[in-house]
């Protein structure tokens, strides 16, 4: 096991570089140039000559040949040095380190939420199947599946104004600081963020449940005369979750990747939002940060993910 | 048991109650208010509120300074102190010092932090009026000017502001080398700047340019701090800001908000009247549109109230009872650029041609479902008017005799019916979403008309159009252009002078020279009028140029009911930001 864990982590070395090659590479691909932008303002009105604009690029590096533009990065990256945001010329590990923890609460509540109410709904689902009950959870889960985070991000936001009169506080409530403000700008992204989830968990749930339900240790302990909650949570949905401990892995980068969305629509100032400014400015140090601190989560869930897989599993051992 | 527990009725209300405490939970307080007024001022007999919206802009473009007015705005009757006030912009400041910034997004948040020599009177915006100047006088016929500033004006770090300081200002406005995209629009007048004594400085200008004045109104024109420069101080962050306007920074977190809170020293005594202002950062207008509606917002961190008509009109019906949309008068002209250096647009034939066919009338319905008015080379207020331009071919209805008169002039050219017609990327930027549409309008238009089906759009993204418009990799675009100042000359130096932004593909032509040249240093507004008019008919009609002129919109201003000493929108979308006229009612 220890060697298995060992590996992984050496194995997140060169994925990681990847990464740092293909975020570099596709971000250029893109048409634009920063230097322009910095130079021409966000509507383009700016005046200014070729010599400015060739010691913008000059100032930002944009001039230097693309290999050693990486070479430079990297170098930056072993030293410690994220560098500075083209457009707003602030630290980029600044800028990370304010938006960065707001969008780990944020997923993080989405991903509790998920589970909390996608696990007891697939139960459910699974023990009372073919009722109204199943039904329901059915119709809830499919419209989670089918219907786009964003859509019901911005009808969640015209419920709450037109029913209630009422939407999340305005600015980012730190949550240390302002607990119950900060609850309250964050339940319903994270609830939106988590409806997909929280479907397709509580889809992958039911179906596990209704696989070992008519298993034989169950029909044992039901024999043995236990009670229906220890048989199902205990015998039953220990077996059940580890399809789902396995999807949720990859329900963390769809998570990450909804953030983008849902933290503009709800003005949750986390990564994703940041991701979505420095792509419209091209500030690249800033993007390209951005993508490798969101996958090196990825890879690193992921990893955690095996670990407990093995650890729930006994008859998984890595070694 | 447990198969009776899950379907008993505590069970399937489990998930909705959970649901329903974290609702409450989250409901618990509400944070749409902002904090109440606390105090009225001391009653204080000054500047007189003009009642009514409508904003008429001065008949003849102001070369002299007779019309301004040096009084400061006083306290007016009935405002009261107190409250912080919570503003919507749509997206965050791409710089914090004045003379780079370059959009009336950054200069929204810039403008509250410092003065100018001159200002809009936002009571009566027709109007010019001191901000940092006591007095001034245009002397040497026109060549110079002289500003007095007022005694004792500090910098918020307790020096004075002298007249030391708006020399430097002026300078640093007009440096050849540095990135001025709006503050440097006086390069073309500005010949240097003298201090006379520590509260009277001369500017000296190239020629006795009309336009100079009315532009050291603009919020652009700021004065900064030259102790604070000179010690190396980078005042394009935000914590470094030394200013002396009313409103000091406090915070900015990114992709959020900021905040300011009054300047208690500030030289004009009695104002500001909030205890400060918090802006949010809000991209997504739908979500504007409803935090307004929640009344979490109370106004837009002008003038980036980033709404199309039909919005402003939806927050005009669904919110009638708590907030009023002020519109301003036109003060964004759209257009289709064409670059003139592509084959066939090369040809002035064929440009012609465009003009011709275009049904303006659509486009006005289409974008501005009729509170548009007509495009026109000079602003409607100095314009040769709507009645003279649709006489003018291109304008006129019906439109039978100017499409064949098209038709007639591309077939000269060599596509008649638009056969052998080449390929035309007309290039529409998604930073405004009518950008897509008026191409789309246009294309079909050309098609009909003249039979040209050779016309492919490319929706871009704001920051890769650049990049096409910068490596000439496009034929056509529509463009939008905000106004930073009234006078005529704003207009012609950001769209059609030989280095102007958005003459991309570098147009001139001998004859406009020639009439620029002739009206900027014209000292007679009547004159100068006139001067403008002949070279708005040239343009409409002869030259031939780069821009086909199709639109004047107008913005609005979103102000709360809550909101007291709000008595007129400004004449431009680009100024009077400063929001030290306006208080919390309740």
């Amino acid at each position: 096991m220890h060697q298995y864990i060992i590996k992984r982590i050496l194995l997140l070395i060169p994925t990681l570089f990847l990464v740092t090659v293909i975020v570099f590479t596709l971000i250029r691909i893109i048409p634009g140039d920063p230097a322009l932008l910095v130079l021409a303002g966000p509507g383009g009105e700016g005046t200014f000559t070729e010599e400015q604009l060739q010691a913008m690029r000059h100032k930002l590096g944009t001039d230097q040949p693309l290999h050693i533009q990486y070479a430079t990065w990297i170098w930056g990256l072993l030293r410690g040095d994220l560098g500075n945001s083209i457009f707003y010329d602030r630290p980029v590990a600044a800028q990370l380190a304010e938006a960065l923890p707001v969008t780990l609460e944020l997923t993080i509540i989405g991903m509790l939420l998920s589970f909390l109410i996608a696990v007891p709904l697939g139960v459910i689902a699974a023990v009372k199947r073919d009722t109204i009950i199943d039904h329901l959870a059915s119709l809830i889960t499919f419209t989670g599946i089918g219907v786009p985070n964003f859509v019901v991000g911005v009808l969640v936001v015209y419920l709450l104004v037109s029913a209630f009169d009422w939407l999340p506080p305005l600015g980012y409530a730190d949550l240390w600081q302002e607990p119950l403000k900060n609850l309250q700008q964050m339940i319903f992204p994270a609830l939106v963020l988590a409806f997909y989830n929280l479907a397709f968990t509580a889809r992958v749930t039911r179906s596990s449940m209704l696989e070992v339900l008519w298993e034989d240790y169950v029909r044992t302990a039901r024999s043995k005369g236990l009670g229906e909650p220890v048989v199902i949570f205990l015998h039953a949905l220990k077996n059940a979750c580890l399809p789902v401990v396995t999807v949720s892995g990859w329900q963390l980068a769809r998570l990450m990747g909804g953030t983008v969305i849902i933290e503009t629509i709800f003005l949750v100032p986390g990564i994703g939002r940041l991701l979505v400014d420095s792509i419209f400015q091209r500030d690249y140090p800033l993007i390209q940060m951005e993508v490798l601190v969101i996958a090196a989560m990825i890879l690193f869930v992921n990893l955690i993910v095996d670990i407990t897989y093995g650890l729930l599993d006994p008859r998984i051992r890595y070694a | 048991m447990a198969h009776r527990w899950f379907g008993s009725p505590k069970s399937i209300i489990f998930a909705p109650l959970l649901l329903a405490l974290l609702f409450i939970i989250a409901c618990g307080g509400s944070a749409t208010a902002p904090p109440p007024p606390t105090s009225k001022p001391a009653a204080a007999p000054a500047a007189t509120q003009p009642s009514g919206e409508a904003v008429t802009s001065a008949p003849v473009p102001t070369a002299q300074p007779a019309a301004a007015s040096p009084e400061l705005i006083g306290v007016a009757p009935g405002g009261k102190y107190g409250g912080v006030l919570q503003a919507y912009q749509n997206t965050q400041p791409e710089d914090w010092d004045p003379h780079p910034c370059g959009s009336g997004n950054c200069m929204s948040a810039i403008s509250k932090m410092y003065n100018q020599l001159l200002k809009r009177n936002p009571l009566k915006p027709d109007e010019m009026i001191g901000d940092l100047a006591q007095s001034w006088e245009a002397t040497e016929g026109g060549n110079a000017y002289i500003f007095r500033i007022h005694d004792g004006i500090q910098w918020w770090d307790g020096e004075p502001l002298t007249a030391e300081d708006v020399a430097f200002s002026i300078h640093r406005m007009i440096d050849p080398q540095a990135r001025r995209p709006r503050s440097g629009f006086i390069r073309n007048y500005v010949e240097k700047a003298e201090v006379l004594d520590p509260t009277t400085v001369k500017v000296s200008l190239k020629f006795p340019a009309a336009a100079f004045f009315s532009y050291m109104g603009s919020d652009y024109m700021s004065i900064v701090p030259k102790h604070v420069i000179e010690a190396g101080v980078d005042i394009n962050k935000f914590d470094n800001i030394v200013g002396s306007g009313p409103w000091k920074i406090t915070d900015f977190r990114q992709g959020s908000d900021y905040e300011f809170v009054k300047n208690e020293d500030y030289f004009k005594e009695g104002l500001p009247y909030f205890d400060g202002i918090k802006v949010f950062i809000i991209p997504d207008p739908g979500r504007a549109i409803a935090s307004f509606l929640a009344q979490q917002v109370l106004i837009c961190g002008f003038p980036y109230c980033n709404f199309i008509p039909e919005e402003f009109e939806q927050l005009e019906q669904q919110g009638s009872d708590i907030l009023k949309v002020w519109w301003e008068p036109p003060s964004i002209i759209g257009y289709l650029n064409l670059n003139v250096n592509h084959k066939p647009l090369d040809d002035p034939r064929v440009r012609r041609a465009i003009h011709l066919a275009i049904d303006r009338d659509e486009l006005l319905e289409a974008g501005g479902g009729g509170r548009w008015t007509i495009g026109s080379v000079l602003h409607p207020s100095f314009s040769i008017g709507e009645e003279e331009i649709r006489q003018l071919p291109g304008f006129r209805k019906p439109k039978d005799e100017d499409i064949a008169e098209a038709q007639r002039l591309l077939a000269e050219a060599g596509y008649p019916g638009g056969q052998g017609f080449p390929p035309l990327t007309a290039i529409a930027r998604t930073s405004v979403a009518f950008y897509a549409d008026a191409g789309a309008i246009i294309k079909q238009q050309l098609k009909d008309a003249l039979g040209i089906d050779t016309i492919t759009i490319q929706v871009m993204e704001s920051a890769a159009g650049m990049v096409a418009y910068r490596e000439d990799q496009w034929d056509m675009s529509p463009l939008l252009n905000g106004l930073i100042n009234t006078d005529p000359e704003d207009i012609l130096m950001q769209a059609y002078t030989p280095n102007a932004a958005w003459n991309f593909s570098r147009w001139t032509d001998p004859k406009f020279d020639e009439l620029f040249a002739k009206q900027t240093s014209e000292q007679d507004p009547a004159k100068r009028l006139e001067i403008l008019r002949e070279l708005e008919r040239y343009l409409l009609t002869d030259a031939n140029d780069h821009v086909v002129e199709l639109w004047w919109q107008n913005h609005a201003w979103v102000v709360s009911n809550q909101i007291g000493g709000m008595v007129a929108a400004p004449p431009l979308t680009n100024c009077c930001m400063k929001l030290e006229h306006l208080w919390l009612e309740r």
